[in-house]
């Protein structure tokens, strides 16, 4: 509170205004799909360690947010015309009826560590099965998005510079509201579930309260980060918002930066979409899967030499000393 | 003079499969009571905590806390209405501050973290962890550190009574004078106490009536001094002719 003017506010405001201006320095498309792509990752890597790194619940079905959120505004603007500006909030409504769910049955029940992981696997695939087997919701073959109307309305826009900065303030949002949460009660309540759960209960903590005001609060997030993607690719199918593969991808960033830090997860997303992105392009087209070797390679690296991620390293480097 | 009534407990028995864990235990703690609990290993007082916390249901009997039933209450519940508890294997959350550690506690009353943790600060004076090592995670503090870290978690949930199992096990001598001394304060304050114990000098000093558990029923009750005169209370410990009774 006292020391508003850290270095650290100040680093992060400049940070912001770098990526403000840097779409007006790099042009090129490519560049600027890579760093959507990676605010996308960063962002849903975000909404999962609010669950996983704070809370401690960590999941490998983050995809049915995703998807839920993706599938809902799609639809109804496909039949109704409503305009995805609006949609994505029934879409995270539903998210966020669907994590209460899935969290209720899962706490209330017990099932931790290894197997709330098994359970939630379970649960996207089960809604990944459902909408392949929905005619109206496209099937297997998906639903493509095609404008009509106005685009700005439509959430749609003739240049992915404004995908960018739609994005970019959904990260920022993230962050601030984590960085808010953390303050106050319910973030050190999170916290204390995280590091010892019977402790949790004897110091007063409604610890299944607790739990489900995380998968809610990361599943209504998710969900929103799944209408952005289905309205900046145009298209989507069971298997690219519901599939494990998203599931997986959406938690790599955050262990790759560091589980349970603010910054972890862009981060992260930083290093491991542009390492992705590089290597596809320059050794993508030749021997079949070389640059998914070097991913894996790296990921690997990054999961023996830092275990507590890249801001691990940064704050044993004393670069972001503190609680982060 | 009749003395209030702090917490009752009639009548619990709770059975793990075929063993009978606890049978028809009752005892009562009178409000600013010390209490110790003692009894060869497997006698039940872990058990008996757990029950009255809130962490395991009993299979029948009731628990009275100034005035409420406590069978079939959350810990986190149980917490709030003034019953606190500590941990045999020493509890904390290993990678917070100590201070975080003790806010945890506070927050049970306080919305305001720095409410909270101005009270915090307090507890940890009061309970002697010296300021350097507030801002240490909880797992760098030594044992007794974090035995004191857990009384001091206990009082900042600003409980009546507390029930502390094993506050003393795996401390020197010269650390559990200090901690009979931290005990005492507490004591002062008016708080009920029921210690489970196996430190007899520590269960002497503290300990205003002492209630002996051995295979999950209540052996014997009575004033320390009562106990050490009590020949059965030996034989029960070095497991001769133990009577059932």
């Amino acid at each position: 509170m006292k020391n508003l003017l850290t270095y650290k506010t100040i680093l992060f405001a400049f940070l912001i205004v770098i990526f403000l201006f840097l779409p007006r320095v790099i042009t090129s498309t490519f560049y600027i799909h890579t760093l959507i792509m990676i605010f996308y990752f960063g962002y849903l890597a975000s909404c999962w360690n609010l669950m996983a790194g704070y809370a401690g619940q960590a999941s490998l079905g983050h995809a049915i947010f995703v998807g839920t959120g993706a599938y809902t505004s799609s639809f109804l603007r496909l039949e109704i015309g409503l305009s995805p500006w609006i949609g994505m909030w029934i879409g995270a409504f539903f998210s966020l009826i669907l994590g209460l769910f899935i969290g209720y049955l899962t706490f209330r029940y017990r099932l931790k560590g290894h197997y709330f992981l098994l359970a939630t696997i379970a649960f996207a695939e089960i809604l990944k099965i459902l909408i392949l087997n929905i005619r109206t919701l496209g099937g297997g073959s998906g639903i493509a998005i095609v404008l009509k109307g106005d685009p700005f309305w439509q959430f749609m826009f003739t240049q992915k510079v404004y995908y960018y900065y739609v994005i970019f303030v959904m990260v920022i949002g993230i962050l601030l509201l984590t960085h808010f949460l953390l303050q106050k009660r319910v973030g050190y309540y999170l916290v204390a579930i995280r590091e010892n759960e019977e402790l949790a209960k004897a110091s007063g903590i409604h610890v299944l309260k607790y739990k489900l005001v995380a998968i809610s609060l990361s599943a209504v997030l998710t969900s929103l980060g799944g209408t952005f993607y289905a309205q900046y690719i145009c298209f989507i199918d069971p298997h690219s918002t519901l599939g494990i593969g998203l599931s997986v991808d959406i938690l790599i960033p955050a262990v790759v930066g560091g589980i349970g830090t603010l910054f972890g997860p862009i981060v992260g997303a930083f290093v491991v979409i542009t390492i992705a992105e590089v290597a596809r392009s320059y050794l993508g087209g030749g021997t079949g899967g070389i640059h998914l070797t070097i991913y894996g390679l790296f990921l690997i690296i990054v999961i023996v030499f830092m275990r507590t991620g890249l801001i691990g390293l940064l704050s044993k480097l004393s670069l972001f000393k503190g609680k982060t | 003079m009749e003395q209030e009534i702090a917490l009752e407990v009639t009548n619990i028995s709770k059975s793990f499969g075929g063993l009978k864990a606890l049978r028809n235990i009752s005892f009562k703690v009178l409000q600013e009571e010390t209490v110790g609990i003692i009894g060869p290993n497997g006698a039940g007082k872990t058990t008996l905590f757990n029950v009255i916390s809130g962490f395991i249901k009993p299979d029948q009997g009731e628990v009275i806390f100034n005035g409420r039933k406590l069978v079939g209450m959350r810990p986190d519940q149980i917490c709030k209405i003034g019953l606190v508890r500590t941990f045999q294997l020493v509890q904390s959350f290993p990678r917070l501050t100590a201070l975080e550690n003790v806010m945890i506690g506070a927050l049970s009353r306080h919305h305001n973290p720095l409410l909270a943790r101005q009270e915090s600060e307090q507890w940890l004076d009061f309970i002697g962890i010296s300021r350097k090592k507030w801002y240490q995670v909880a797992k760098n503090l030594t044992l007794v550190d974090k035995k004191r870290l857990e009384l001091a978690r206990a009082l900042a949930a600003n409980p009546k009574l507390i029930l502390a199992d094993e506050a003393m096990s795996g401390l020197t001598p010269t650390e559990i004078i200090e901690v009979i001394g931290t005990i005492q304060k507490i004591k002062e304050r008016g708080l009920a106490l029921v210690l489970i114990e196996h430190v007899m000098k520590v269960i002497m000093e503290l300990s205003d009536r002492i209630v002996m558990l051995n295979f999950g029923e209540k052996f014997i009750e009575g004033t320390p001094s009562d106990i050490v005169k009590d020949r059965t209370v030996a034989k029960a410990y070095l497991g001769e002719d133990v009577p059932f009774v």
